[in-house]
């Protein structure tokens, strides 16, 4: 049973917001979110962080907010721009005791319903995962233990179910006979490399799925709304978390394993393939405005990614323009530098290749009106080939009506809707909109 | 490799063995073709060119205006055809001394000399994405 601690919940939610500022920030501003870049990018990983006191160890546990009101604790969930009052118990170990309880029946209850809705499933508490992999000191890499798997809690519940409502038909695996199932790890899958999450192409079951890294979401916004509640910083909400890992199960699917169709939807947002003369490694060239060229490289495992100038054909450039063989002597920029010399602007910041950038454009596309929208004003060519791949996706899934049109769309919203002439009157005006401004003045 | 894999092949690959006929290095691209059907589609890189075979599911590339396979690219979906190793450990067999060296989208990636593979990630024996002879 739950240890009360002798502060009152509200007083020590107070003092202990459970709203993190650093974590989305830091993995933005290194471009980290799910498993490319890797290892030795974010040196705070090892970094200890204040034990969390036991008021703070049931919200994370439950995905929710106590709130202390006289004599009752009120359980709340922030999600969809509301405090959602979920239930109240005396302030006392008794009534915490049923709290628990009752969270257990509603995560429970949740889990049924997405099973049943999208055929997703989760795995349980102490399910064994997959071994860790850590890295020796040669750069070299072997398996360690087992990691376990723990319970989702509601926040994350609902999050999942926010972008599972606008990112079908990709939650379903390639046969599309049933969803991917969803893990939280109790360890990183990378020892001392943390991301957010990571796509799956084959659990241990022959599975699609997605893991969702160990405080991946501790103190996260639930949807994209909270996470403008709480302040555009909070970008990665596990809405669009969960939005970003599905886009990747929607490559999978439509066979971005193999390379020419990988390149195909890669060319549209500006990236060119590169065979490494020494390496025979395929490498991404990312195009700029004045088809100049930039590539993300490293010269050792143990160095950091930078971004550096190329010559046409792929060699890197010096601040002089002369070739040289080293990422070290190579001319770099910065992040939010290549972000505005790109010939197809990244949607956000992660984009360390086009797989990551397509992902977060898919997300961006499918989570709201309001990222969707930045999305066209930002990069209407990313845009464009976002909702081609998502359209196709839609169509091989739902099929087409006798006149060869698609059965379905996704509106505006996100959600699939039917395809009428009403539904695409309204994503032909808001696309006009945002295209056009000037000519609605 | 031989011309048909087999998870029980006592032979392993070495780099210079190449694919049927085709060695990265020294096979002409214009006798690959020939070698692949003759049939293919050809897609410009920053520095060279790829020629993608049935479907593209095989790929050749050649780079720096050489005239010469650089290299040779199998999908997984071969494995069906039992012409390529269908998982990790029967990868393992095949190619010597395999090392995993990073993460990529879904799959995790394995050198040794000549060779590089994805294997789906999430796995210990993961399903072979691709196979890459150079």
């Amino acid at each position: 049973m739950l240890q009360l601690p002798e502060t009152p919940f509200a007083a020590e939610n107070k003092a202990n917001s459970r709203v993190s500022s650093e974590t989305p920030d830091k993995l933005k501003e290194e471009g980290a979110l799910c498993g490319l870049p890797r290892a030795l990018e974010r040196k705070e990983a090892g970094e200890k962080q204040a034990p969390l006191t036991d008021t703070q160890k049931f919200e994370k546990k439950h995905g929710v907010t106590v709130e202390t009101r006289g004599d009752k604790h009120v359980y709340i969930l922030k999600v969809n721009g509301q405090d959602k009052e979920l239930l109240t118990t005396d302030a006392n170990a008794k009534g915490i005791e049923k709290a628990e309880a009752e969270l257990v029946k509603l995560r429970n209850e949740k889990m049924a319903e997405l099973t049943k809705t999208f055929k997703v499933t989760f795995a349980l508490e102490g399910e064994d995962v997959i071994k860790q992999w850590i890295q020796k000191d040669d750069c070299s890499w072997e398996r360690g233990g087992m990691i376990k798997s723990r319970s989702a809690n509601l926040a994350e519940l609902h999050g999942i179910e926010a972008a599972l409502y606008k990112a079908q038909p990709s939650q379903l695996t390639k046969g599309g006979g049933d969803g991917v199932k969803f893990y939280f790890l109790s360890a990183n899958y990378y020892k001392g490399d943390p991301a957010l999450a990571y796509f799956i192409q084959q659990d241990k079951n022959n599975h699609q799925a997605v893991y969702f890294e160990p405080g991946a979401n501790d103190g996260k916004p639930i949807t994209e709304a909270d996470a403008d509640r709480m302040g555009k910083h909070h970008l990665y909400s596990i809405e669009a978390v969960t939005h970003h890992e599905l886009m990747h199960n929607a490559q999978h699917n439509s066979n971005w394993n193999t390379a020419s169709v990988k390149e195909k939807w890669a060319r549209k947002l500006g990236w060119m393939p590169f065979e490494d003369p020494r390496t025979h490694e395929t490498k991404w060239i990312f195009t700029g405005k004045q088809s100049e060229l930039y590539r993300r490289d490293q010269d050792h495992c143990k160095d950091e990614f930078k971004w550096c100038a190329c010559g046409k054909h792929g060699g890197l450039q010096d601040a002089e323009g002369d070739a040289v063989s080293k990422v070290k002597e190579a001319k770099h920029f910065t992040l939010d530098q290549i972000r505005d010399l790109a010939a197809v602007k990244p949607s956000t910041r992660y984009f360390v290749n086009p797989l990551e950038m397509f992902a977060e454009g898919g997300m961006k596309y499918r989570v709201n009106e309001k990222r969707r929208t930045e999305l066209l004003q930002d990069s209407p060519r990313l845009y464009d080939a976002v909702k081609e791949h998502d359209q196709d996706e839609i169509t091989l899934r739902y099929g087409k009506a006798a006149g060869g049109e698609p059965n379905y769309v996704r509106s505006v919203s996100g959600k699939l809707v039917k395809n009428t002439p009403e539904a695409r009157a309204e994503i032909a005006a808001f696309e006009e909109r945002i295209r056009n401004p000037e000519k609605k003045k | 490799m031989n011309e048909v894999y087999s998870p029980s092949l006592e032979k392993r690959w070495q780099r210079g063995d190449g694919w049927r006929g085709i060695v990265p290095g020294r096979t002409a691209v214009k006798d690959a073709i020939q070698k692949l059907g003759g049939t293919c589609e050809v897609s410009e890189m920053i520095n060279g060119f790829s020629f993608d075979f049935r479907q593209g599911l095989i790929r050749v590339t050649t780079i720096e205006q050489h005239g010469i396979v650089s290299k040779l690219w199998m999908s997984g979906d071969l494995a069906q055809e039992k012409i390529i190793p269908e998982t990790l450990n029967d990868a393992e067999t095949v190619f010597q001394n395999l090392r995993w060296v990073r993460h990529d989208v879904g799959t995790e990636i394995y050198e040794s000399d000549g060779v590089r593979l994805a294997a789906a990630a999430g796995s210990e024996n993961g399903r072979i994405a691709w196979i890459e002879l150079f």
